[in-house]
């Protein structure tokens, strides 16, 4: 179908056991790049940013450190190692960049992001 | 044995009119299923039908008359009735009493209420709620054809090659009728469907194409498409000039809306709108359906022109599998436009001419009928308001809730000296208004006949006795109008006199003149009304061909269809920095109305249990709002509360609000007070979906679920909604309330009783759960905590009053085995009670079909409401995302 409507729309991605704990996956959804990130320290949690760095210029996030910055959960790029916040996807190093997020969450042991 | 039988008869909701083949067994009426013989449905029927037994009982109806609060019987009463209209009459003059009628009543009742408001009274201020559903479309109809006739036949869906919906969600507002579309794509896979709704409804599931416009821009749409059609030279000119006048001054109003004009002004992309126009020039049975989303507009009668010009200009009129389809929401909104219970209508069809004031003079032998037409439905309550309508009858329907500027229609009310209200329910917002209560029957109890969408007239049966004193609407004017003095006029032993009376005039002096006449049924018998099947009108007998229109002459003075000039506009007001939202309301899938029957079935809550907004992702991310966050919405003319759902359905910037809820089931609900009284000039339909709203988010530290035998004191609350429990067992209560809110005091008022209670606490969380007993009953529990989904879900809540527990057991609902069942999701398929998180699980599991879902949990397989939804989850489900492995 369809539709002029510029929209949102819930995609399940992969399955909850796909995920690695503390670290990253990349997924293609619907032609973009995602980077999902999984932690468990407090419950089962699920993490989506867009995978591109956009200061090395290149599809990496997923395969960056993720770490506890003053109580924000980060990924360093492995590039430049530029930090970026998981849930505001806001650069800690330069206010002015920035990478999509995603709200993602675990359903029925499945990962499902909402595009 | 016991006493076991199957009638026949109507259903009282939406205007598709489906039959119905009742099961009552000693006085009980146990189930309903579609009758197969019936035109409209031909057996299939929707869960709100289908949950028709469950809506049934003596609970909450009004069983007795009253007067300012007091029982009285019905002599009183109806002396009352009668001394004061008098009074007021000969004080005040006829058009000092006013009358508010409903979609609701059969066309018998319609019939009695207009024949004494205007006929005997002598005031022409008789308007009815289907002023605020269809009087648009009844007015587009007149103008282009001279008669409000809908021209096309339910079978026309099935012969389409394209299917354009409009203004219409006919998924959950016409579900039997969506069904039948379903099922004539599924046989012809060439037919094309196109949604055009500002919200991606559920009725897109089927869409080829769905166009998202801006609100309200629909005249744009539709007078740009005349222009396309006359510049590409797709209108057929011989139609045109054999059988229509006005098409040079209809298409030179339209000169500037080129394609690129009306994507501007409707906000749509140029490739999807010449998509739609290049679909519908070339396809020759094109049906355009639409609703409320046309109707309800300042300028709804020119949007329906707009969309007849249409197909006035392409001959698709009268024609198998072509046609302009107005569809009504009421079940009987048809049978009362025949009547003529509209202001601006006398009877039958007619208007208010001279000659016609003459002719029903004659028929009805009164000297006393009304000249000039009354006051449409703001008006009227503008009237009551300022004191020139001293006394008004209200019967069957609910205008403090469904009136737009709904505060402004109850506080004239409640300083009205004359309420009389007639109904089946005993405590509405509207009755909470009334000086006098007249016990009405209800649906089942009453009998008569209806009209449905495609004018085919069919009979409501009586299956049950009338509980309590109820009587007959017909009746009950009848003999208030005997009592004011006009006996012989109002002298009718049965309602089958009184059909014969309706068909009778519809025929007097009509000579052709009159598309509507049914007189070949004026002297029906007992046996012939009793057993009467649905017969479509223009009636065999009198009609002179296959379809209304088909020869191409209409009911006009010069016999040709008229194509109206209307100037393409937006809705009356726009969203400001002040309101930033734009607010449409309309139903939801299991609700009706103002949810006085629908309420008190417990499965028809489940799919949706509170009053809530829907916006978008980005819209709620704007304004710091989560799924289920309380919020209030306010406009210029009120503030209500509701509950934020999230929906990506949804564009930016426009919320929807159901109808539905009012001041018996929620705290602060009614959607309509925030709605202005702004009308449609010609019809005087009230503009209900383009308000500008701004909404802001209710801190709420504490939220609560309260099951209890016995409505509570929620007078302390935040916020509440409250349903009814199966089987007439309780309420359940979803509510908010502050930090110190004090459950043991709760407790301590909330029964005469004092009830001896189990209690765990969390202080940390304001996690607070109770059970309260007496003896050996649960008569109240409060699950209540700071983070909302924390609490039990509804499924488990309403299990409680069904579990037999020993005394031992009320810790298991606290904190044991029982409390820890208390997460099952919501339900998605109401017939077979199938929750959200069951349906995930079995897609997930392999069960990622329609058929299969069917096969695993039943859910969709009955009535097929919640098909779209079942649709959309298995979309969801479906893995999605590549993973790229780069180790």
């Amino acid at each position: 179908m369809q539709s002029t409507q510029e929209k949102f729309s819930t995609i399940t991605v992969c399955k909850q056991s796909d995920l690695i704990v503390n670290s990253g996956i990349n997924a293609l959804v619907d032609g973009q790049q995602v980077a999902l990130f999984y932690s468990t320290t407090a419950e089962p949690k699920v993490y989506a940013i867009g995978n591109w760095d956009p200061i090395g210029k290149a599809n990496v996030l997923s395969r960056g450190i993720v770490c506890d910055i003053d109580g924000r959960l980060t990924v360093a790029s492995p590039l430049y190692k530029q930090h970026f916040d998981l849930i505001t996807g806001k650069c800690l190093e330069d206010s002015e960049v920035s990478v999509p997020v995603y709200d993602a969450s675990i359903v029925v042991q499945h990962v499902q992001i909402k595009l | 044995m016991a006493n076991t039988c199957k009638t026949k008869t109507t259903c009282p909701y939406c205007g598709v009119g489906c039959g119905i083949e009742a099961t009552v067994k000693d006085n009980r009426l146990i189930a309903v299923t579609g009758d197969a013989s019936h035109p409209a449905n031909l057996g299939k029927l929707c869960v709100k039908g289908t949950a028709l037994n469950e809506t049934m009982g003596e609970h909450g109806r009004l069983l007795a008359p009253q007067i300012e609060g007091v029982e009285v019987n019905w002599p009183t009463a109806i002396k009352t009735v009668a001394a004061k209209l008098n009074a007021i009459r000969n004080q005040h003059g006829p058009a000092a009493i006013g009358f508010y009628l409903s979609g609701q009543l059969l066309t018998e009742d319609y019939y009695v209420a207009n024949k004494l408001a205007k006929g005997f009274i002598g005031t022409g201020n008789v308007d009815t709620n289907s002023r605020l559903c269809m009087s648009s479309a009844v007015a587009g109809y007149k103008r282009a054809f001279g008669s409000d006739a809908v021209p096309c036949n339910y079978e026309d869906i099935d012969h389409c090659d394209l299917l354009i919906i409009t203004g219409s969600n006919a998924a959950w507002t016409h579900p039997v009728l969506y069904q039948r579309m379903v099922a004539a794509k599924n046989n012809n896979p060439n037919m094309k469907v196109v949604v055009i709704d500002p919200r991606r409804t559920a009725s897109c599931d089927i869409a080829d194409l769905h166009l998202s416009l801006a609100p309200g821009s629909d005249s744009y749409l539709f007078n740009g498409l005349l222009n396309y059609l006359s510049v590409n030279k797709k209108i057929d000119r011989d139609y045109i000039n054999a059988h229509t006048e006005g098409f040079d001054e209809a298409i030179s109003a339209t000169d500037e809306l080129n394609v690129e004009t009306v994507a501007r002004n409707s906000q749509l992309n140029i490739d999807d709108l010449s998509t739609f126009y290049k679909w519908y020039a070339d396809t020759e049975k094109t049906i355009t359906f639409y609703s409320m989303g046309i109707n309800q507009s300042a300028t709804g009668t020119d949007k329906c022109n707009a969309i007849i010009n249409c197909h006035l200009a392409t001959g698709r009129i009268g024609k198998l599998g072509a046609g302009p389809f107005s569809i009504t929401g009421q079940p009987n909104a048809m049978g009362g436009r025949e009547v003529g219970g509209l202001a601006n209508m006398l009877a039958a069809h007619m208007d208010y001419s001279v000659e016609n004031v003459d002719l029903v003079s004659q028929f009805w032998q009164s000297d006393n009928v009304s000249q000039q037409p009354g006051l449409k439905a703001i008006d009227l309550f503008d009237a009551v308001a300022s004191g020139e309508i001293k006394a008004i009858w209200i019967m069957g329907t609910n205008p403090v809730v469904s009136m737009p500027n709904a505060d402004k229609v109850k506080v004239a009310l409640e300083n009205c000296d004359t309420v009389i209200v007639s109904d089946c329910i005993e405590h509405t917002d509207t009755t909470a208004t009334a000086n006098i209560l007249l016990p009405a029957t209800g649906w089942g109890e009453k009998s008569g006949t209806v009209t449905n969408s495609e004018r085919c007239i069919s009979r409501q049966r009586t299956l049950l006795t009338a509980p309590g004193t109820a009587k007959d609407d017909w009746w009950i004017i009848s003999q208030v109008a005997q009592q004011m003095g006009f006996v012989e006029a109002f002298s009718y032993q049965s309602v089958r006199e009184v059909f014969n009376e309706h068909a009778a005039l519809s025929g007097y002096h009509n000579n052709g003149n009159r598309l509507f006449n049914i007189s070949a049924l004026s002297d029906l018998t007992d046996d012939d009304y009793e057993n009467f099947e649905p017969q479509q009108w223009p009636l065999a007998e009198s009609r002179n061909k296959t379809r209304l229109f088909a020869d191409g002459i209409f009911n006009t003075d010069s016999g040709k269809g008229q194509f109206v000039s209307t100037v393409a506009q937006l809705p009356k007001q726009e969203s400001s920095s002040q309101y930033p939202f734009i607010l449409n309301t309309g139903r939801m899938r299991d609700q009706w109305h103002t949810m006085t029957r629908t309420a008190r079935a417990a499965r028809l809550l489940d799919h949706t249990e509170q009053p809530f907004a829907a916006l978008n992702t980005a819209s709620a991310k704007k304004y710091n709002i989560e799924q289920n966050d309380l919020i209030s919405v306010s406009s210029e003319y009120g503030k209500i509360d509701v509950i934020a759902r999230i929906d990506d359905n949804m564009a930016t910037s426009e919320l929807f609000i159901p109808i539905h809820w009012n001041q018996q089931y929620a705290s602060n609900g009614r959607v309509d007070s925030l709605v202005a009284p702004i009308a449609d000039a010609i019809s005087g339909q009230p503009e209900f979906k383009a308000t500008p709203v701004l909404l802001e988010k209710i801190t709420v530290p504490r939220w609560a679920s309260i099951v209890s035998h016995k409505k509570i004191d929620c007078s302390q609350f935040i916020y509440w909604s409250c349903s009814h429990l199966a089987d007439n067992q309780g309420y359940l209560f979803q509510a908010a309330v502050d930090e110190l809110f004090s459950w043991q005091d709760f407790i301590a008022t909330s029964s005469n009783d004092s009830l001896a209670y189990e209690h765990f606490a969390n202080p940390t969380k304001l996690d607070e759960r109770f059970i309260c007993y007496t003896e050996k009953n649960l008569e109240l529990a409060i699950y209540s905590h700071s983070e909302q989904q924390q609490l039990p879900q509804r499924n488990w809540l309403q299990s409680l009053f069904q579990k037999s527990l020993l005394g031992t057991s009320y810790w298991s609902m606290l904190t044991g085995d029982e409390y820890s069942q208390k997460n099952s999701g919501r339900n998605i398929c109401s017939c077979f009670k199938v929750s959200e998180e069951k349906i995930i699980n079995a897609i997930y599991n392999g069960a990622d079909s329609l058929p299969q879902l069917g096969i695993e949990l039943k859910c969709g397989t009955n009535c097929g409401s919640c098909i779209p939804e079942l649709n959309q989850l298995i979309a969801r489900c479906s893995l999605n995302g590549k993973l790229l492995n780069w180790a």
